[in-house]
């Protein structure tokens, strides 16, 4: 079980790099994000099994810091679509050197 | 195994809700393209249908012989788990071990959540 659980963390972590790197869409970039930390979060789980409890309060931390980056994150989305009318990131080069 | 397939119909009843609430928001959703017109009477009677199998299905599986008891692994200490539960044995070292670490994410979520608003927020025009 613990082999498939880390197997699975493993798949999920790889399509959100993968997303990440790949599209240019802020809010599925987002997403992608969102999907590698509970990839990670599902690899404290299955570890935790070994290791002890520790792993299943650090995914509650993981959660919250979670929450909270979407939370303020959603809110720069929607400023920068108010501001320039897209959330390609294609588009958006403000901070460009 | 019956475990299996409560997560599975949880899963499924979230996937439903989802397309459902995407279908009734957008008719240019593909969801909506590929079931057609929900609200007409077909779509009712069909989602009413759909939702008393699912429903039946719950039941009987609610009625087989619950699974076995938490089991804990090789890292957990079974007096523990015994003694506290599997909520019990993690909320023991959240709150203790812990503590520290679980006020600040407290007040990181609510910065966060201030943060959003502000950010967020619509300015008007003829504000400062």
């Amino acid at each position: 079980m613990l082999a498939e659980s880390l197997a699975l963390s493993a798949v999920l972590f790889t399509i959100g790099a993968i997303g990440v790197l790949t599209r240019r869409n802020a809010i599925v970039i987002f997403m992608c994000v969102e999907l590698m930390l509970n990839a990670v979060n599902l690899t404290f789980v299955a570890l935790s099994k070994v290791y002890g409890m520790a792993g299943q309060v650090f995914v509650i931390f993981v959660m919250t810091v979670a929450a909270a980056e979407a939370a303020v994150g959603l809110a720069i989305i929607i400023a920068i679509f108010r501001h320039r009318q897209t959330v390609n990131l294609e588009n958006i080069n403000l901070l460009k050197g | 195994m019956p475990n299996f397939f409560y997560q599975v119909h949880f899963y499924l009843f979230g996937l439903i809700a989802i397309a459902s609430s995407i279908a009734f928001v957008t008719r240019k959703s593909p969801v909506a393209a590929a079931l057609g017109d929900l609200r007409g009477k077909w779509g009712r009677l069909a989602a009413g249908l759909l939702g008393l199998a699912l429903l039946a299905q719950v039941i009987t599986l609610a009625g087989r012989r619950l699974p076995a008891p938490f089991t804990p692994g090789g890292g957990y200490d079974p007096v523990a788990v015994r003694d506290l539960g599997a909520i019990g044995s993690v909320a023991q070292p959240l709150f203790n071990e812990y503590l520290l670490a679980f006020e600040l994410t407290s007040i990181l979520l609510l910065v966060a959540i201030v943060g959003a608003v502000v950010i967020g927020r619509r300015r008007r025009i003829d504000a400062r």
